[in-house]
């Protein structure tokens, strides 16, 4: 099955996000807590998608997300906001985010997005 | 009984919608729906534990959720799906720090929608007494049961 790298600066976000992936049948291949973390992570690790929050200290998700497509043009990438930062998500989409998903987790919107983006059928 | 009606201090009214969506935010994880119980101006952050976030727009605007009589506790647990023994547990704060992070989301996601262009910075916990100060400060009181918490409000 699929493996996710996590990128999350809160744990209850990351536990939270892990139980529903895994309980859906994904791997979880890592988890990180801020994007520089998540860039070095994605580069020894090489998972299948990274889903990656967009507000966090230290370097935020935008940064993180250009630099993994930078070494990697075709990762995957779903970014992970609270409601209301439009124009982050915008701005992710420009820099090749596959898709969004907004917090609080609706665990059927997270798992349809995720099949979707790694072309999972059932 | 009818809900509960809230008026916010003069000069506040367009920060109601902070304490709204916290109710709304927050109900889902305690044992009874959340509700205003009462609003007042105050002269600085509470001392207490919990998170705080800003909010830079026309205003900056410091949001802080803190603990007053177990209300946060059980909705950080209620939120986590942990048993958590203690407000001061860090992995119960970070629970919080998201909490409001999801608040604040709702309200920058309607104040976008009014036009009103705004950033959030990433939430953080602790002590809420932060060393932040504001022109103007509101204190609002939640209650769930008998679980009690809070939102304060700090306008630069």
């Amino acid at each position: 099955m699929a493996s996710i790298l996590i990128v999350d600066d809160s744990k209850t976000s990351r536990k939270l996000l892990r139980e529903l992936l895994e309980t859906n049948g994904f791997e979880i291949a890592g988890e990180a807590v801020d994007g520089e973390e998540g860039y070095q992570m994605f580069k020894s690790l090489h998972p299948d998608l990274v889903t990656m929050d967009i507000t966090m200290p230290k370097m935020d998700g935008i940064e993180s997300l250009s630099l993994i497509r930078h070494v990697d043009e075709n990762a995957k990438v779903i970014m992970i906001t609270a409601a209301g930062q439009r124009e982050k998500m915008v701005e992710a989409l420009k820099r090749g985010a596959e898709d969004f998903l907004t917090k609080p987790f609706d665990a059927n919107r997270v798992v349809e997005t995720i099949k979707e983006v790694l072309d999972i059928k059932d | 009984m009818g809900k509960k009606i809230f008026i916010m201090p003069q000069g506040m009214d367009e920060y109601s919608i902070i304490a709204d969506q916290a109710a709304k935010t927050l109900s889902p994880y305690l044992d009874e729906e959340v509700e205003v119980e009462s609003v007042k101006l105050i002269s600085n952050f509470p001392s207490a534990p919990g998170a705080w976030q800003v909010i830079e727009g026309e205003d900056t605007v410091i949001c802080t959720l803190f603990e007053e009589d177990g209300g946060l506790l059980e909705a950080a647990s209620g939120f986590a799906k942990e048993d958590f023994d203690s407000i001061d547990n860090e992995d119960a704060l970070d629970a919080v720090g998201e909490l409001l992070n999801h608040i604040v989301g709702n309200v920058a996601k309607s104040m976008s929608e009014s036009g009103k262009k705004c950033e959030l910075l990433p939430p953080m916990y602790g002590e809420v007494d932060n060393g932040y100060i504001a022109d103007r400060i509101c204190r609002v009181n939640l209650r769930s049961g008998n679980a009690k918490m809070g939102i304060s409000i700090g306008v630069l």
